[in-house]
């Protein structure tokens, strides 16, 4: 068990209804200062929905997130304002380079994002060479740099991570790893969302497991690997899975 | 070639909205014929190509068409899934302007021969003359619809834009049909093609000024062939 | 207000410099040439220019555009609305902490901007070609005025400024309907269709003062010849169309599940 620390993210009751579908059903947890979690489930378990419900793209059917104790339905600036995301794949204005692209994001951030700050997320995830290259000319692994980048640059207390190992090699993949435990061992909270289980371990002390909208597993890495007598989370994942087909 | 275009054409029986652009060709059709009938109009005027409000209206649903074929793999980003499937990047876009121009003018004609055919079932005694009656309009809708294909291909591949593609093509269309007005070139403008070709191009001088529209269009065409085929696509 | 200016900066920037402004600017060339040679052709009767002079040319073609200003317009409607979901770069902005609000203000104030830009594309290319092909000497005709000097480019200019303000709500009326379109073509064509089908108001005399396209024909012409009342009732009709549109438009935009 971790030491109890401030609650970043707060997760209740969280529903999203289209039609007649329920995409995300009453989903609760929360994440607390310092928490790497990944956020795991199958293809259309409502993985993104939930990401996008918690940045407002969406709007959640009922329940709320609360982040620093802000919620995201009323209290939106305030509840953004601590938080760098990357939402499905990054995305950025093709015709600007690198840099110019970062200006604009800080720019719209509550807070003065000096230049230095851009060099140096940059340098964070090797694109300083890059960045007066036009975004178009980008490889995916480099707008997947230049997102988290862009996450990184206005300083937030909370980043979410959809999916961040998109296109990244194995070198990308280590330097990755290394920052989010670094980054987190400054306060900061990380929300993954990834398929990838075996870098979900290495790098998240905590999950969260949903299928078909709803949470089926929750917990920290430790703790649900003695739970289930297992040495992997590719074990815990599947025998949740299969606990839940049954 | 032949994949690629019945791929272009599957594409176009997908989207409803090429259906719908169909029959209202046809309706309009009908409802000028009606307008006609009613007003006791002599033969002339229904057989007579000019077709007033229509054939402005065309000339936008056209660049409303031509835009749209053009543009979509760049607004859809399914450029990079489609293009590896076509035996090259000139069949690619070579089927597009086909399907483009086939199109336009599938819908012309649907206007055009209901309107002709019903009118001459109407007038039992009226006669038309297949060279001068029918096929002359349809070759000069045909000749003024490919010179905006190819200046719409010429546009989306050296700008990759479909707001600039969409500018200049209506820009086009508007600029054609303002000079319409000035009657010593109205017959040379390609919008107007549809009325001037009624009478034999020949006869009145137009042949020379036509081809030379003509070869414009087909360099346009294959300067866009050329840069589309050679070019570094990020989409 | 911060993030309003910054977005605002950002899209005017992108407006200046963009390809399309310069394609606008030969467009709108190439017609004020042609219109040259119409006046030259078949004088006044054959053409909207009343009057050979550089003075008189800018205002009196401000009518003559509305196929090209209308359409522009909606084009750049589109571009800023239809193309950001379909690019995704409104997760950009909206994954900041900017409202929706501040977001929908901001592109409120670039159409606003941008239907200023295209009136004064129009009004400096109606100067150039005027002073290139007529000269400046002569004086303004414009409806029932008659002047000439700083006092006629002031009316210009006043013109504009009216001329501005009807096509503005012509893009608040774009932006509206471009929260149901799919394609930046689709905007395009429907503004087209609108421009169009709004000209047969004109037969109708007692709806045309309150269909958009009238005004948008007739309103830079009427603050000079029709009296007060008439033009108040005009000004409010353009009001109405802006409000309503950018009302309608922003519930829509601030209830829209963003799939981006």
């Amino acid at each position: 068990m971790q030491p109890n620390k401030e609650t970043v993210l707060e997760v209740s009751e969280l529903t999203k209804k289209v039609d007649r579908m329920i995409l995300v059903d009453h989903l609760n947890f929360s994440l607390e200062k310092g928490d790497i979690c990944g956020f795991l489930g199958e293809n259309g378990a409502g993985k993104t929905t939930t990401l996008r419900m918690m940045t407002h793209l969406i709007f959640p059917t009922s329940g709320d997130v609360l982040i620093h104790g802000h919620s995201i339905r009323t209290d939106t600036r305030a509840a953004l304002s601590q938080v760098g995301s990357i939402i499905e794949n990054p995305t950025f204005y093709l015709s600007m380079t690198a840099l110019q692209n970062l200006r604009l994001s800080a720019r719209l951030s509550d807070q003065h994002v000096p230049e230095s700050r851009m060099m140096e997320v940059l340098q964070m995830v090797n694109l300083e060479n890059a960045k007066n290259q036009k975004v178009k000319t980008f490889s995916l692994g480099m707008k997947q740099r230049l997102g988290f980048a862009n996450a990184l640059l206005c300083n937030p207390s909370l980043i979410i991570l959809d999916e961040p190992t998109n296109g990244l090699d194995p070198i990308g993949l280590t330097e990755l790893k290394d920052m989010v435990q670094g980054l987190s061992a400054q306060g900061i909270t990380f929300l993954i969302s990834s398929h990838m289980l075996r870098e979900i371990q290495d790098i998240c002390n905590r999950v969260e497991i949903i299928h078909k909208g709803q949470q089926i597993e929750s917990g920290y890495v430790t703790d649900l690997l003695n739970q289930y007598k297992v040495s992997n989370m590719e074990d815990v994942y599947f025998a949740c899975m299969g606990r839940r087909l049954a | 070639m032949h994949a690629q275009l019945k791929f272009e054409l599957q594409k176009l029986k997908f989207q409803s909205i090429y259906r719908m652009i169909l029959l209202l060709s046809l309706l309009s059709s009908f409802g000028i014929l009606i307008r006609s009938v009613v007003a006791k109009a002599p033969l002339t005027s229904i057989i007579v190509t000019d077709g007033g409000i229509f054939r402005i209206i065309f000339w936008f649903v056209c660049g409303y068409v031509i835009c749209g074929i053009f543009s979509e793999d760049y607004h859809d980003k399914t450029m990079k899934a489609v293009l590896p499937l076509s035996q090259s990047r000139g069949i690619y876009l070579g089927a597009k302007v086909l399907i483009a121009t086939v199109y336009c003018v599938f819908a012309f004609l649907i206007f055009f021969l209901t309107k002709d055919l019903a009118g001459c079932l109407l007038y039992n005694d009226a006669g038309v003359d297949l060279i001068s009656g029918i096929l002359f309009p349809i070759v000069g809708a045909l000749s003024g619809i490919f010179v905006i294909v190819c200046l719409a291909a010429a546009v989306i591949t050296l700008t990759e834009n479909e707001a600039i593609t969409a500018g200049v093509v209506f820009g086009a269309i508007i600029l054609m049909m303002i000079l319409e007005n000035i009657s010593i070139i109205a017959s040379f403008v390609p919008t107007y093609w549809i009325n001037s070709f009624y009478n034999s191009p020949a006869r009145t001088g137009m042949l020379f000024p036509v081809s030379i529209i003509l070869l414009i269009a087909v360099f346009l065409l294959l300067l866009a062939t050329r840069v589309f085929c050679k070019k570094d696509l990020y989409t | 207000m911060k993030k309003i200016r910054t977005l605002l900066a950002f899209e005017g920037r992108r407006m200046l410099t963009s390809k399309s402004t310069l394609i606008y600017v030969i467009i709108y060339f190439i017609s004020y040439i042609i219109s040259v040679i119409f006046f030259q052709l078949y004088g006044s009767d054959g053409s909207v220019l009343t009057e050979a002079s550089a003075q008189s040319f800018p205002i009196q073609h401000l009518q003559a555009g509305i196929l090209f200003t209308g359409t522009f317009i909606a084009i750049y409607v589109a571009q800023i609305t239809r193309q950001e979901r379909t690019q995704s770069t409104i997760k950009l902005i909206l994954l900041r902490p900017v409202s929706r609000l501040q977001y929908y203000i901001s592109k409120i104030l670039s159409i606003a901007f941008f239907s200023m830009l295209l009136t004064l594309i129009q009004i400096t290319v109606g100067y150039l070609v005027g002073m290139l092909f007529f000269g400046w000497h002569g004086t303004l005709v414009f409806g029932d005025i008659v002047t000439s000097g700083l006092t006629g480019v002031g009316i210009t200019f006043l013109s504009g400024v009216a001329f501005a303000f009807a096509y503005f709500a012509f893009g608040m009326l774009m932006m509206l309907l471009s929260e149901f379109l799919p394609r930046l073509i689709d905007c395009a064509a429907v503004g087209i269709v609108i421009l169009l089908i709004g000209q047969y108001a004109e037969v109708l005399p007692s709806i045309r003062p309150y269909v958009l396209v009238h005004q948008m024909l007739f309103f830079h012409q009427d603050i000079f010849e029709m009296s007060a009342v008439y033009n108040l009732r005009s000004a409010i009709v353009i009001l109405a169309y802006c409000l309503a549109c950018s009302f309608a438009g922003y519930y829509v935009f601030r209830h829209e599940d963003l799939s981006v």
